[in-house]
C-alpha cells in the first residue's frame, strides 16, 4: 500500500466511524441479531467488517443505547438487539446532527 | 466445523476472561449463520479448501478480540496532551539537575575516565525512572477516569482547564528584535563603571568588603599570589567586553542579535575561573606569618581553601553546563529553521 493509499484508508475509516454508529442505531429500530443486522446493512449498501460490527453492538449496549436478549431461533441461541428508549432519543439527536452536517457539506461543495 | 472452532478458540484466548463465554457464544451464532449462507450459495457443505478460504477471509483473531476490549490506550487522547507536556518538563528538569549533580560529583571526587560512562548511565537511568513514574501516574488517572467516571468527575476537567496567564509570550522574530540606542549606551556605561570599580579594588578594597575589611585585616590570613592572576584575568575580560560594546555602538552592530558576542563573552568568562582553579596546592588564602601561626590556624586554613576549591569547581561546572545547553538550544533552533525551510 502506498503512502497516499494508506492516508486515504485512514481518512476513510475516520469518516465511516461515526456513520456506522448512526446506521446501526437506525437499523436496530427493528430487532436483529448480529449476522442479520450485517446482512441488512450490506443490502442497503453499507458493508461492515465482523470485527467492527459485533464489538460495536456490545459497546452500544454497554452505553445503554441498545437492549439485548438471548433467544432460540432455528435451533440456535442468538443474541437479539433492539434500540432502547435512551437509544431512540440519542438516535434522533444524532440524526439531526447528521442532517445538519450533510446540508453543510452540500452547501460547501 | 473444526476450523471455525479453532478460530473461535484463538479469539477466546485474547478476550477478557469474565466475558469470554458470552462473546464467543454470540460470535459462534453469527458465524455459523454466515457459514450456512455460504453453504447455500455453493449448494453443498464446504470442502476443506473452501472452508480454509472462508475462515481465512474472517478478521484476524487478535483484531477481533482487541475490538471487544474497552480500553486500548494506556493514556487516552483526552489526557495525552497534558501527559506529554508534563513528561517533557519532568524529563528536561530531571536531566538538567542530574547532569549538574553528576558534574559536581565528578569535580569533587577523584576524577577518572571510567567515571564518565557511569555518570552518563546514571543520568539516563534517573531520567527514565522519572518518566516511568509520571507515565504510571497518568495511566492510573486514565484508568480511574475511564472505569469510574462518576466517582472521579474532576479527572474529566483536567484537560479542559486552562489559564490565560499560562499562554506563552511571543518571542520577537529575527528582524523585529527591538533594542533602543539608549539601552545600548546605558549598557556600555554600566560596563564602564563596573570596570572602574574593578580597577579601584586593589587600592580601595573597602569597595568590595565594606566594613568587614577591618575585621578581615585583623585575621591572620592574606591572599595567595594566584588571586592577582585571577584579578588581572577579570580586568582583561572586562576591558575586552567593554571595547566590544563600544565598537558595536560605533559601527551600529548594537542593533543586531549579537549571538557571537554572547557566546564569546561566556567562553572568555570561563578563563578567570580556570586560572583560579590552577592555584598551586589549591591555596587561595595563606597565612600572613606561616612560621608563627601555622600550628594554630593550619587546620582552619585548610578548611577555608577546601571550601573555595569546591565552590570554584561548582561554579565552573554550572557555567560550562549552561554554556553547552545554550549552544544546544541554538543548534536546535537553527535545525528547526532548516527543516521548516526545506519543507
Amino acid at each position: 500500500m502506498t503512502v497516499a493509499e494508506n492516508q486515504f484508508e485512514n481518512l476513510r475509516l475516520e469518516l465511516r466511524r461515526g456513520c456506522l454508529t448512526l446506521a446501526v442505531l437506525g437499523q436496530l429500530k427493528q430487532e436483529h441479531y448480529g449476522y442479520t443486522l450485517r446482512k441488512a446493512l450490506a443490502s442497503r449498501g453499507l458493508e461492515i467488517d465482523e470485527s467492527t460490527l459485533y464489538p460495536l453492538l456490545r459497546r452500544l449496549e454497554t452505553q445503554g443505547l441498545l437492549t439485548s436478549e438471548w433467544r432460540e431461533e432455528e435451533k440456535r441461541n442468538k443474541r437479539f438487539y433492539r434500540l432502547s428508549a435512551d437509544g431512540e432519543a440519542i438516535f434522533a439527536r444524532l440524526l439531526d446532527e447528521w442532517n445538519a452536517i450533510n446540508a453543510a457539506i452540500g452547501n460547501i461543495l | 466445523m473444526e476450523l471455525l472452532d479453532r478460530y473461535l478458540e484463538a479469539v477466546r484466548k485474547q478476550l477478557p476472561w469474565e466475558r469470554q463465554d458470552d462473546i464467543i457464544a454470540e460470535l459462534r451464532a453469527n458465524l455459523e449463520s454466515q457459514l450456512e449462507d455460504r453453504q447455500e450459495e455453493v449448494g453443498h457443505p464446504l470442502t476443506p479448501d473452501e472452508a480454509k478460504a472462508w475462515v481465512g477471509q474472517l478478521p484476524a483473531p487478535r483484531m477481533m478480540a482487541a475490538r471487544y476490549r474497552p480500553q486500548q490506550a494506556l493514556i487516552g487522547p483526552a489526557l495525552f496532551p497534558t501527559y506529554w507536556f508534563i513528561v517533557r518538563m519532568v524529563a528536561m528538569w530531571v536531566f538538567v539537575l542530574a547532569v549538574i549533580e553528576n558534574a559536581v560529583r565528578l569535580g569533587t571526587h577523584a576524577w577518572s575516565a571510567a567515571a564518565i560512562p557511569v555518570a552518563i548511565i546514571s543520568v539516563i537511568g534517573i531520567v527514565l525512572a522519572n518518566v516511568a513514574a509520571v507515565t504510571l501516574v497518568f495511566a492510573v488517572i486514565e484508568y480511574a477516569g475511564v472505569h469510574y467516571p462518576g466517582r472521579f468527575p474532576q479527572i474529566a476537567k483536567i484537560t479542559g482547564n486552562w489559564d490565560l496567564n499560562d499562554l506563552p509570550r511571543i518571542e520577537p522574530v529575527k528582524g523585529e528584535h527591538k533594542r533602543t540606542f539608549g539601552l545600548a549606551v546605558t549598557d556600555a556605561i554600566i560596563h564602564a563603571l563596573l570596570l572602574v570599580w574593578i580597577l579601584l579594588l586593589p587600592r580601595y578594597p573597602v569597595l568590595i568588603l565594606g566594613p568587614g575589611l577591618f575585621a578581615i585585616d585583623a585575621l591572620p590570613y592574606t591572599y595567595a599570589p594566584i588571586l592577582a592572576d585571577f584579578y588581572w584575568a577579570v580586568v582583561i575580560f572586562s576591558v575586552v567586553h567593554l571595547v566590544w560594546k563600544l565598537v558595536d555602538l560605533y559601527t551600529g552592530a548594537w542593533m543586531g542579535e549579537r549571538r557571537l558576542q554572547h557566546f564569546t563573552v561566556k567562553l572568555l568568562g570561563m578563563i578567570p575561573l580556570a586560572i583560579a582553579l590552577r592555584a598551586p596546592g589549591h591555596l587561595w588564602i595563606v597565612l600572613k606569618d606561616p612560621a608563627a601561626e601555622f600550628a594554630k590556624y593550619g587546620t582552619q586554613l585548610a578548611q577555608i581553601n577546601e571550601a573555595i576549591y569546591l565552590g570554584l569547581r561548582m561554579v565552573l561546572a554550572i557555567v560550562v553546563i549552561t554554556f553547552v545547553l545554550e549552544l544546544g538550544k541554538l543548534w536546535l533552533v537553527s535545525f528547526r529553521r532548516r527543516v521548516v525551510r526545506a519543507h
